[in-house]
């Protein structure tokens, strides 16, 4: 047996093994206690929540975003809704230390190919497509940002723009945006209650429920509308880049305007961007915190119905 | 099964008297020393005072001078 070296180590019998402090922000307790009484949260949330307020109040949000569609979300599109301190997440602290700020932003975009579809309700009614696509897209693009053939247009526009600025223009070439938009879109779109007609009498019924998927989204949208933000809240985004796009529309795989977006994308976290949405939040305010939860609520339920129409578009799941 | 019967145990009242003590620093953690540093930025402030002053001497004085040594038999700081 080897002799002892004489070094010994210190003994830990009796030592805490787990030392656990939440240095709770006031307003997440306010905000915990607003949301259990208003039953926005579970109770038997606290104890799993390891009884922070912070945990319960993002449990009660994770609860919150599953009665409102989030499984349905998750299918196509990549969103993240947060509770903070601050409007800006990149930026310092916020000034006005009573307010919390609901935001929700997408990690990438979802993608929607909506050609196949578009020939499919050009045998329906002529204008149809563009009637389905401005019902879809209008829709989406009241809550989030929808990357579509106009900000292609816009992104072309601007590099003509650079190009004249160049000189010799001719070096350059752009891509054709213009000529990937399907000519059924450049039809005036026909009124809901046109829509509404039609649908009754489609016979195909792929077309049939795409376009009542695309009338259902209608419905859910306009529930509430987007809550308006404070001027100072609005000065926090001042030198920020526009939100990321939470949707890409294109009519075929890698046209021209996913071409735009994929050129466009290198520059979207140039500087910090804008949230998709961002709602005050005053947490002692039960109003203000029960506002904030039904639009999160309309947002989410917008976008499940617009996973739905992306469930059912022909070609959309296709891989490459 | 075992999930539900949890959560059934923590009633609103409950959570509502909890949170109600956190508000208010009644809550039992908030007692405990590092309950109270971490809620006191006047003891934060001082503790960083103090850390600054121990960084700032050590820096004055040669590595080795004035250290302390450890109790007999234990293992040096590494």
């Amino acid at each position: 047996m080897g002799q002892a070296s004489g070094v010994i180590l210190p003994k830990l019998d009796g030592m805490p093994v787990e030392c656990r402090i939440s240095a709770e922000d006031p307003r997440a307790i306010k905000l915990a206690q607003t949301l259990t009484v208003l039953g926005l949260a579970e109770p038997g949330a606290w104890d799993e929540a390891k009884r922070s307020p912070t945990g319960y109040a993002h449990a009660a949000l994770k609860w919150w975003l599953a009665l409102h569609g989030g499984e349905q979300i998750r299918q196509n599109f990549a969103l993240n809704a947060t509770i903070s301190g601050s409007p800006d997440l990149y930026g310092g602290e916020d000034d006005r230390r009573e307010l919390l700020y609901l935001m929700v932003d997408p990690d990438s975009a979802g993608y929607m190919i909506l050609g196949p579809a578009i020939e499919m309700l050009e045998h329906v009614h002529p204008r149809l497509p563009a009637s389905f696509y401005h019902l879809l897209v209008g829709a989406v693009q009241r809550w989030v940002r929808v990357y579509d053939y106009r900000d292609a247009l816009d992104r072309v526009e601007m590099l003509r723009e650079w190009a004249e600025g160049e000189g010799d223009q001719e070096q350059y070439e752009f891509p054709d945006v213009e000529g990937c938009v399907p000519p059924s879109m450049k039809l005036k779109p026909l009124s809901v209650k046109h829509v509404q007609r039609i649908a009754g009498s489609i016979n195909d019924q792929l077309s049939y429920q795409l376009v009542q998927a695309a009338l259902d989204l209608n419905k859910v949208w306009r529930r509430l509308s987007r809550p308006a933000i404070s001027e100072e809240t609005r000065e926090a985004f001042m030198d920020s880049n526009p939100p990321l796009p939470t949707l890409l529309v294109t009519f075929k795989r890698h046209d021209a305007v996913a071409g735009c977006f994929d050129d466009e994308s290198q520059a979207f976290l140039e500087a910090s961007p804008e949230p998709n949405l961002i709602v005050e939040i005053d947490p002692a305010d039960h109003a203000s915190v029960r506002k904030a939860f039904d639009t999160l609520a309309v947002l989410c339920e917008t976008m499940a119905a617009a996973s739905r129409v992306a469930a059912l578009l022909p070609g959309n799941d296709q891989e490459g | 099964m075992q999930k539900a019967t949890r959560k059934s145990k923590t009633t609103r009242e409950a959570v509502l008297a909890e949170l109600a003590q956190l508000a208010e620093g009644r809550h039992p953690e908030c007692k405990s020393i590092t309950g109270r540093f971490v809620r006191c930025p006047e003891l934060q402030h001082a503790s960083k005072i103090l850390s600054d002053a121990i960084h700032a001497a050590s820096n004055r004085h040669p590595a080795g001078r004035g250290e302390i040594s450890p109790p007999p038999g234990w293992l040096l700081p590494v």
